[in-house]
């Protein structure tokens, strides 16, 4: 049976979204003004980011280590997202509280570690220089994307995810 | 004329403190009248069925309930006041395979962070000039999957499910 003779299959019933919260808000949206204002409320923050990103740092550290330490285990997905979670909260928070520097890195860390299938030696090493130079970056408290610094980093890191991509490309089907 | 959104009620669950103040600032700015607040899923599931706000924007990554859970407490318990309450997800993540897992347990919209005042508002905005149809089936609730759809389409289904 062609697909065009067969019958419609689908039980799926659809439910029509109310506008309630439309009715009670109006029309108009928010002036530029508050959005501006909005947007100095997150560039004016003071919170103390290095002392915020410390425990992500040694959490991201510890799972290096236990990961090595199981690295023939064959639970990879458990050991990656252990990795993945400190990548996630330091590419996340950086960038709201000054450091885009962190989250510049940590983005293509965590981007890296989403691809990757499965644990190995040459990605935990991939995993180390992310936190050197994470580390390195919080301890001289460099928070710019445009510092020469932070620009280097990411293109040697970057280089070495690449350099990891040709040692392990995926098998052809 | 601007949004009166003095008369709406959000959750906002985090459970890192300053993120979770930094994202209640922003609300206030906005104008928004009422802002709750938990630290993670398990608690913002009580205080949703306790306050039953208009929005909820929660992070993902949280102990002991996560984001993802409480998005499918609040879409399938039956104690939930409103399942059809607009969800928005704030994550690191923006792999599309981690997008698509959150699209399936019922989130609405999906915010990725570090974000801008701006993105938070167009979420915001979104929910509330194009709400989504939602979508009731054996093995699925929640805002439907597709953000169009052609309802004039009486023709065979290609796919079963």
């Amino acid at each position: 049976m062609s697909a065009f003779n067969q019958p419609s299959k689908r039980t799926a019933q659809f439910i029509k979204p109310n506008m309630d919260l439309k009715q009670k808000v109006g029309y108009g949206g928010i002036s530029s003004d508050v959005l501006n204002k909005a947007q100095d409320v997150i560039d004016s923050r003071t919170d103390d980011y290095v002392s915020m990103a410390t425990p992500h740092l040694t959490a991201f550290n510890e799972a290096i280590r236990l990961a090595g330490a199981e690295v023939k285990s064959q639970d990879s997905e458990l050991y990656l997202m252990s990795l993945l979670d400190p990548a996630m909260q330091l590419k996340g928070h950086g960038g709201m509280f000054g450091y885009p520097s962190i989250s510049m890195l940590a983005g293509r860390l965590v981007q890296f570690l989403e691809v990757v299938e499965t644990l190995n030696v040459d990605v935990l090493d991939v995993c180390s220089s992310y936190y050197t130079a994470m580390n390195a970056l919080i301890v001289s408290r460099v928070s710019s994307v445009g510092d020469e610094q932070t620009q280097s980093l990411y293109e040697a890191l970057n280089n070495a995810c690449n350099r990891y991509f040709e040692k392990h490309q995926p098998a052809a089907d | 004329m601007s949004y009166k959104l003095e008369v709406v009620k959000v959750l906002v669950v985090e459970d890192n403190q300053p993120m979770l103040e930094l994202v209640k600032s922003i609300l206030e700015t906005f104008g928004v009248g009422q802002i709750y607040t938990a630290k993670d899923g398990e608690i913002g599931f009580k205080v949703f069925c306790r306050e039953n706000p208009d929005l909820v924007i929660t992070d993902w990554m949280m102990k002991p309930i996560n984001g993802l859970e409480m998005t499918n407490m609040i879409r399938n318990e039956p104690m939930s006041p409103n399942p059809y309450v607009p969800i928005v997800m704030m994550t690191g993540f923006s792999e599309h395979k981690r997008v698509a897992s959150a699209r399936d347990l019922g989130t609405t919209e999906f915010l990725v962070k570090p974000f801008k005042a701006q993105d938070l508002y167009k979420r915001i905005v979104q929910v509330i000039e194009r709400p989504r149809q939602f979508v009731k089936c054996e093995n699925f609730f929640g805002p439907d999957r597709r953000r169009t759809r052609n309802t004039d389409y009486n023709g065979p289904e290609r796919r079963s499910d």
